[in-house]
């Protein structure tokens, strides 16, 4: 045997011995093969739509005619010059700062109430999870009832005298945004709030009991204890919510029956894009995929600030 | 911020634009075909976009050949199997045993907010049933993709049959082609709560023969009663009752929108601003459900549904309303003709068995077998639907009916009505984005947002703009 098969030889036999049990056994395309499956579903479920709606974005594609041509930048210029477009992009924006907030605290104050372990503290944190296990279009329609015009919530306004008139929950145009956001946060709180059971669980009790010692009160130790030592998932939250915010349509559609209130005035992003770009007889799939665009670059924008903003925090 | 940002994208598209500018975009004026499809030699049917290829039989220039047919095709109904399977499976039965070697498999699509889109899509990707029930939107949508059979040259003469005022408008294909054939309809009436109408001094056996009544007899609601008079979401009906009114929506080649400057137009946004204001229609009715039915259960609203086929759902939920329904005519002024707004048939340009499909639809809307379906939702109280072929639609049994109930008080006059209906082609056209530009316009109106005149510049505005963009495109 050559002194270069030997040195080859003993390499092969190095590299084995770093690896164990069945592992040692396996080609090396094995990985890749594991891989190929999910690989195929994520390129062909989410990076072929994305490209494949990047370049619809450039052409004058319709339901009517899928294929379209090239139109180069006009269809965001229509899009960036619609009033529309901007009106919805600030209900998306006035949903999102109105319902990150407090999908990103309440869960954290519920959280903190429901740490104790007390009997039956089960049974508290199931019942609190239900809305998060709800259907949303069921959820939905259920508010709609309550905040109506007679709905119980009105009633009680009006028969108690707070109120003179019935509030617009459904038809004025913010009212109706931030009913959305209530029922946004009813159902998102509980989801978030075991996130923040399971962060909770992890902070040293021992951090508590010296500021206990200290004579430090529950506010004190809550601002200097639970909320530094929660702050990864509090930034994991606000981002999330973040995103989800941006993208709201359900609750703000079932509410104003499609309609996205009087006028289209509470209409948000992904509204508009649907109405724009999947109307079979007039829509625009390039308009419509450009403004797709304009939503993913607005969400990327605002989780960016949000990393830079806990960066600097930290 | 925002000024800089449009600045920007112009100044970035104007540099773009050039280049789109130079892209090869096939010219459609001159066939006023909407999707720039090209056509098969020696043909002048377009071919539509599609992911499979077309059976050259479909866009040729001959006549199908339909006297021997055989094989299998599919048929798709709207909302149909469950209530009428009896009538369907009897119907299939009779077509396959007088065609030997015949299947015809018969589905239904419930019919929802995306119905429009799913058929597009299903047409698109050739996985469309060969025959399709269509209401006119989907009809506009899939007649100007080119999606469906030029029936003018596959099946010449099929149209004879049917009433010439609705025949004679529904030409939406290429060139104004017929691509679908007309099956049953109902035409609108008016419904109203009798004991509302006694409380506001209102004769409760007279209902508004005209729209002006209308109105005046919901105002009197408004002022003498806590009742209200009008269901505000008027998004399905608000076209019929523009033309009931005398409006002409559009230009008579429907090429551009035109009822902004009709004083008409102006005057039923203005009569509904002004009930809303005395408190006439309950303010979230406005962004409601398109259903009315639960609103005018509650036994406060003067008008209910103009479906007759609404008032089983009336009995069916709030029975002690029911008693007190009564139903007329619907209200239109002077020489305006009740409208056809119906359901279609038509036949998949992708069908690898045309000749098939196309006879069934014929069969479908034949005189003999149109009053067959229409005697079959009268004698079993299930829908109120006539059928467009004059010889049946002329049928006495029609009108027959002793007026004691609601619903057959709205079925008679709903017959009467449908025998001088005539189709009105902006019915067709106000569907999607275009009829959301209409109410979301009016809508502001009505809350008093903006003035009826402005809330009309600028609904037509917006659907001129979207029109162009389907007849150009």
């Amino acid at each position: 045997m050559s002194h270069v098969a030997e040195m080859s030889k003993s390499r092969k036999n190095r590299r084995r011995s770093n690896l164990s049990g069945a592992a040692r056994f396996r080609k090396w395309y094995t990985p890749y093969i594991w891989m190929a499956v999910p690989g195929a579903v994520v390129v062909y479920f989410y990076i072929y739509p994305f490209f494949n709606t990047l370049r619809l974005s450039l052409t004058n594609a319709s339901p009517l005619s899928a294929q379209g041509t090239f139109v180069g930048l006009s269809n965001y210029a229509t899009v960036l010059t619609d009033d529309r477009f901007w009106n919805a992009t600030l209900n998306s924006l006035v949903y999102a700062l109105l319902a990150v907030p407090f999908l990103t605290m309440l869960p954290l104050l519920v959280a903190v109430l429901l740490k104790t372990n007390v009997p039956g503290i089960g049974f508290f944190r199931s019942i609190y999870y239900i809305p998060a296990v709800s259907s949303l279009v069921v959820i939905s329609l259920a508010w709609s009832s309550i905040l109506k015009d007679n709905g119980i919530l009105n009633n009680f306004l009006t028969n108690s005298g707070i109120v003179d008139n019935p509030v617009p929950f459904l038809t004025g145009r913010w009212w109706l945004i931030v009913s959305a956001v209530l029922i946004t946060v009813w159902q998102g709180l509980p989801y978030y709030m075991i996130m923040y059971l399971a962060a909770l669980a992890n902070v040293d009790k021992s951090l508590y009991e010296a500021a206990e010692m200290d004579g430090a009160g529950a506010v004190s130790q809550f601002f200097h204890i639970t909320i530094p030592g929660v702050r990864l998932i509090m930034a994991l939250v606000a981002t999330l919510t973040t995103i989800g915010s941006i993208k709201i349509f359900t609750e703000i559609q079932l509410l104003s029956n499609g309609t996205g209130g009087i006028g289209g005035k509470s209409e948000t992003l992904t509204m508009y894009i649907r109405k724009i770009g999947l109307d079979p007889t007039y829509g625009s799939l390039g308009e419509g995929s450009a403004a797709a665009v304009a939503l993913f670059c607005l969400t990327l924008g605002l989780v960016v600030l949000q990393q830079i903003l806990n960066r600097k925090e930290a | 911020m925002k000024l800089l940002l449009k600045l920007a994208a112009t100044a970035t598209v104007s540099a773009l634009a050039l280049t789109a500018c130079g892209t090869d975009t096939p010219d459609t004026s001159a066939t006023n075909n909407p999707t720039g499809a090209e056509t098969a030699a020696g043909s002048t049917i377009p071919t539509p976009q599609v992911s499979c290829d077309i059976p050259e039989a479909n866009v040729d220039g001959s006549a199908l050949e339909t006297d021997s047919v055989e094989g299998e095709i599919t048929f798709m109904t709207q909302g149909l199997k469950g209530t009428f399977d009896d009538f369907f499976t009897g119907l299939i039965a009779d077509f396959e045993a007088e065609n030997a070697g015949t299947t015809i498999t018969w589905t239904d699509q419930g019919g929802s907010e995306d119905f429009d889109t799913l058929m597009v899509t299903q047409a698109s990707n050739c996985s469309m049933a060969d025959v399709i029930n269509v209401p006119s939107s989907t009809m506009l949508a899939l007649s100007k993709g080119n999606f469906l059979l030029d029936l003018d040259t596959k099946m010449p003469g099929v149209g004879d049959k049917f009433v010439p005022d609705v025949w004679n408008s529904i030409g939406l294909g290429a060139d104004g082609a017929h691509t679908a054939l007309p099956w049953y309809f109902g035409p609108f009436i008016v419904t109203y709560n009798k004991t509302v109408f006694e409380n506001a001094g209102l004769d409760p056996d007279a209902p508004p023969a005209t729209m002006d009544e209308y109105f005046e007899f919901a105002k009197q609601v408004a002022d003498k009663t806590d009742d209200y008079a009008i269901y505000g979401n008027t998004s399905w009906y608000m076209v019929p009752q523009l033309r009931a009114y005398g409006v002409e929506m559009m230009n008579e080649d429907a090429t551009e929108f035109t009822f902004a400057s009709d004083a008409q137009a102006l005057k039923w946004v203005t009569n509904m601003a002004e009930l809303y204001k005395a408190g006439g229609i309950p303010q979230d009715s406005i962004t409601g459900d398109l259903d009315m039915s639960k609103a005018y259960g509650d036994g406060n609203l003067a008008y209910g549904s103009p479906n007759a086929s609404f008032i089983r759902n009336v009995q069916a939920n709030a029975p002690a309303v029911y008693d007190v329904t009564g139903a007329g005519s619907d209200p239109r002024n002077e020489g305006i003709k009740p409208l056809f707004n119906g359901q279609f048939v038509g036949v998949s340009v992708t069908s690898e068995n045309s000749a098939l499909a196309a006879k069934w639809a014929e069969y479908l809307t034949n005189a003999e077998n149109g009053l067959a379906w229409a005697k079959y939702g009268i004698d079993t109280e299930t829908a109120v639907a006539f059928p467009v072929a004059t010889e049946a639609l002329n049928d006495p049994s029609l009108t027959e009916g002793d007026a004691t109930d609601a619903f057959t008080q709205g079925r008679i006059a709903a017959a009467k009505d449908a025998q001088e209906a005539e189709a009105y082609l902006p019915l067709f056209y106000v569907t999607g984005a275009v009829r959301d530009a209409l109410v979301n316009n009016v809508n502001q109106a009505i809350v008093g947002q903006i003035e009826p005149q402005a809330a009309l510049d600028g609904a037509q505005e917006e659907m001129n703009s979207l029109l162009e963009r389907l007849l150009s495109n």
